[in-house]
């Protein structure tokens, strides 16, 4: 068995998109401060459906939705999450805990977005 | 090749394309970033276009979409599915027939899973009326390079060993 070599454009095409996707991902994390006001902003639909300021959290709040299915998300203090949900790949229960600012949990199924944004950091969802 | 061994051919890779994506489903992937898998169709995708023409690939393509959804996740993944297989599809045929001087199939292989994600995520941004989930672009990129790699390899090899049978004259 054997397996041929790579062609030129194959290691070209490969390293570009390497660094292509590293160089985002590091201007990303770069861009993130610590000790921050997090506020949690829930939508749906593009929809504003809460904010929350996580720091100022004292209690464990859950909210509810219902439409067009059932979803619970839990937030405390410093973090949030979606903890219950009727879709069918609970992709937004497995994403876990959002603790800092650029975190998001999406559910695609009832149109769910959980964003977490930093006080320095206006909503400019659009330039990722 | 005759009508009806191309007729076979094609209802053979659908049914394997079908088979393959469900089997997918049941083992578990070891990566904690959502939507990440392996994308083994793209094995039979790739056997199409090496070996039938662009309408029998996208055939076979739609076709797999649309029965895997329907057995699987539901209807609401389709959009998602479609978008990214019929990209993926139509992009990988490009490459193939215009630029197979620069690309080997592990090179095309690795453009399919990138366009195959970029739809998703762009489908995604749309339905939800956010580009939120572009967030997950770079992330998932990097996984496209190494499932592509993957699946670009397995397509190779099943590519040289069809030819030196020569199941297709």
């Amino acid at each position: 068995m054997n397996i041929p070599m790579f062609k030129t454009g194959d290691k070209i095409l490969i390293v570009s998109i390497l660094i292509i996707a590293v160089f985002f991902i590091g201007w990303r994390s770069f861009g993130v401060g610590r000790d921050q006001q997090l506020t949690a902003v829930i939508t749906q639909n593009g929809k504003l459906l809460k904010q929350i300021n996580l720091n100022n959290l004292q209690a464990a709040e859950s909210i509810d939705i219902n439409q067009p299915l059932h979803q619970v998300i839990l937030a405390e203090k410093g973090r949030i999450r979606f903890s219950e949900s009727d879709c069918p790949n609970k992709i937004c229960v497995k994403t876990g805990w959002l603790t800092k600012a650029g975190d998001r949990a999406v559910c695609i199924p009832s149109k769910v977005v959980i964003s977490v944004v930093g006080q320095n950091q206006k909503m400019d969802t659009v330039s990722y | 090749m005759n009508r009806n061994k191309r007729d076979a051919v094609i209802i053979i890779l659908i049914c394997n394309a079908i088979l393959i994506s469900l089997l997918e489903m049941v083992v578990p992937v070891p990566i904690p970033v959502p939507g990440v898998k392996l994308g083994l169709a793209n094995i039979i995708t790739i056997l199409a276009i090496a070996f039938l023409d662009l309408k029998d690939t996208l055939i076979i393509v739609i076709l797999r979409c649309i029965i895997v959804a329907l057995l699987s996740k539901g209807i609401t993944v389709l959009p998602f599915s479609l978008a990214g297989g019929i990209l993926s599809a139509l992009i990988m045929w490009l490459v193939y027939t215009k630029l197979p001087h620069l690309f080997s199939i592990k090179g095309i292989s690795v453009i399919g899973a990138v366009a195959h994600n970029t739809a998703q995520v762009t489908m995604a941004s749309l339905i939800l009326r956010e580009a939120v989930m572009l967030y997950y672009l770079p992330m998932l990129l990097i996984f496209a390079v190494v499932t592509g790699l993957i699946t670009g390899t397995i397509s190779q090899l099943t590519v040289q060993e069809i030819n030196k049978r020569g199941i297709f004259p």
